[in-house]
């Protein structure tokens, strides 16, 4: 079982430049899903490999009563970046395995990957070749690739971008359900806030490398906030079946 | 836990996908024995063909009972055409293998020891020790040459993947990167050649063409001593290779120590080129072409791969060897210009496919 995952202090300088101020995120809970939004170069990203251990930063991390920071690769922590190098010549059940037994990994049978690439409903893709696949499948087989390492704690940088809203929507439900049944820590960065508030328990939005506001997706997400880091007017409207939907009227040109 | 397929179109029936990735996995191994038969059989070619036309029988009868050929005979095969045949094997393998290497740890289809620079760079170390007598203090007479070019091939090898880290380089700038190492080391091959003794001289032009022809066995000993090394290390790293290849920071968070790995490679990618490049000078695209054969033939689970491109490596040698004494009736010409004149057309194929992936 899993325990939450807090950052406390984060500091990251890039290039001569600091990306990160110091913020202070979570506790953010085994079990649930938390969304980093916020525009372009807010740092979303910074912070997600910031939390993974693959950028040099100042600060605390703690996962349950642990400290965690300082490691750089942590079994316990699994990384997406968003997208696949072109050209990998390896079937979708070989990546699977590779990536249970590098690194600390351990052996993995053919068959438990199977399992696992069952239970995400991809198995039928298995001896495919992962340069052939579409971008949803992709993502699935990266989800794939990251569960069969057990992580306690996921994180999934801009998993949805250039898929299409039918993969988006799959690929999302796969990921709330992976994280409620592993009680993972699972942390993703979006663009589309509907999707926020669809598909994930918390939020953080970041502007200028700063938290502007985090908490419970539902509370987060208001015309105020959206306005305040967006630079956008928009309203948050029930939809027909009852669900609160996002919509944004304007930009606003002092941007 | 099956959930329904996600996804339109596809197959359901999946239960026998562990079998076949089993059996995939054993026709490769099949694969690479077909292939060590093959090398088997150029090498037997390779022994045939030259100047002075020997049988396999003769072969055989030098092997098992030295005493039943004549003296010439004997000397032919010990000195000259079994070592010729094993350096063409041996080199191709240690190519190969470093190319496959290369390929992955910079994450690009175009890298080579000889595209990158690393072989002229260990030409350049040998030809200072050569002309001018430099090399590093302390280093026996014996391995003066290979010392230098060993510590010239990783120097420009860390210089390509330094760079190409700092500036945050694409894979054409880490090839263009590349071959303006190439350009200049060949510019201070070309500058000591000018300089050199009419001796030194013809000692240079043997590494600037590439040739079999100074085989011995202590030098097969060495490479294979170095290749047997070098496979037993990369093959230890194999899952952690096929993981890098989805990705450095996906390997990284998987607990690959990526810079470690792509260091300790470097250092094993160098000694393996400039052991070669000491011993036979600079042989072009073996360590290009071998990699994109293994590829297609094993894929890139690393287990297979590596040892295919070791496999390929040695074939595509070997085979370069026997052609390299039939293109001119009586000639034995250097190997590395029949293996550049096989390998540019390839090189083009592989840089057009490569740019339509980039764009």
């Amino acid at each position: 079982m899993s325990q939450g995952l807090l950052a406390r202090g984060l500091q990251v300088r890039l290039g001569g430049r600091d990306i990160l101020h110091g913020l202070d995120v979570g506790p953010w809970q085994a079990g649930e899903v938390t969304a980093l939004l916020g525009p372009n170069g807010s740092g979303k990203s910074t912070l997600l490999r910031a939390l993974a251990g693959l950028v040099p930063m100042h600060g605390h991390i703690q996962l349950g009563s642990a400290v965690v920071s300082g490691r750089a690769a942590r079994s316990d922590t699994v990384y997406l970046p968003q997208a696949l190098p072109a050209g990998v010549h390896l079937r979708v059940l070989e990546s699977v395995i590779a990536a249970a037994q590098a690194g600390s990994g351990r052996k993995t049978s053919p068959e438990e990957a199977m399992a696992l690439l069952a239970s995400l409903g991809i198995d039928p893709l298995a001896m495919h070749f992962l340069d052939q696949l579409s971008g949803g499948q992709r993502q699935l087989a990266g989800l794939a690739q990251a569960l069969v390492r057990r992580p306690s704690v996921l994180l999934l940088d801009e998993p949805l971008s250039a898929l299409d809203l039918n993969h988006q929507l799959q690929v999302m439900r796969m990921v709330v359900e992976e994280t409620r049944a592993r009680a993972m820590v699972t942390v993703v960065v979006l663009h589309d806030l509907n999707t926020a508030l669809r598909f994930c328990d918390e939020t953080a939005m970041l502007r200028g490398g700063r938290i502007e506001a985090a908490g419970r997706t539902r509370d987060v997400i208001s015309p105020a906030t959206v306005e305040r880091v967006y630079r956008v007017t928009a309203r948050l409207e029930p939809c027909s079946q009852g669900r609160p939907q996002l919509i944004v009227d304007n930009a606003l040109s002092d941007m | 836990m099956t959930r329904p397929v996600p996804f339109e179109g596809l197959d359901p029936v999946h239960a026998d996908a562990s079998r076949r990735y089993r059996r995939l996995n054993a026709l490769r191994a099949l694969g690479l024995l077909g292939i060590v038969a093959l090398i088997v059989i150029a090498m037997a070619m390779d022994f045939t063909h030259g100047p002075s036309p020997l049988a396999l029988g003769d072969l055989w009868r030098a092997l098992v009972s030295p005493g039943k050929v004549s003296p010439e005979v004997g000397v032919i095969v010990w000195q000259v055409r079994l070592p010729y045949a094993l350096m063409a094997v041996l080199v191709g393998a240690c190519l190969g293998l470093a190319g496959g290497e290369m390929q992955t740890i910079l994450n690009n289809p175009l890298a080579s020891p000889y595209t990158l620079g690393v072989s002229a760079a260990a030409a350049f170390g040998a030809a200072l020790a050569i002309v001018l007598d430099m090399h590093i203090p302390g280093v026996p007479v014996s391995w003066q040459v290979p010392i230098n070019a060993f510590a010239f091939a990783l120097a420009s090898a860390l210089i390509l993947d330094g760079v190409a880290r700092w500036r945050a380089l694409p894979t054409a700038g880490v090839v263009l990167m590349g071959i303006a190492l190439v350009f200049v080391f060949h510019a201070l091959v070309s500058l000591l050649q000018f300089v050199a003794t009419e001796d030194a001289l013809q000692g240079l032009v043997f590494w600037t063409l590439g040739s079999l022809v100074r085989a011995d066995w202590t030098k097969l000993a060495v490479l294979a001593i170095a290749l047997l090394f070098g496979l037993i290390l990369a093959l230890r790293q194999s899952w952690a290779m096929t993981a890098l290849r989805l990705g450095e920071d996906r390997a990284a968070s998987f607990g690959v120590d990526v810079k470690r790995l792509r260091l300790g490679t470097l250092l094993r990618v160098s000694a393996l080129s400039a052991l070669t490049v000491s011993f036979v000078g600079t042989i072009g695209f073996i360590g290009l072409i071998s990699p994109h054969i293994a590829r297609a033939l094993f894929g890139e689970d690393h287990r297979f791969y590596l040892p295919g491109c070791v496999m390929v490596g040695a074939l595509v040698m070997s085979l370069a060897s026997i052609a390299s004494k039939g293109i001119l009736p009586g000639v034995i010409i250097p190997v590395g210009i029949v293996t550049a004149l096989v390998g540019i057309p390839f090189f083009l194929v592989i840089v057009v496919r490569a740019s339509g992936r980039m764009s």
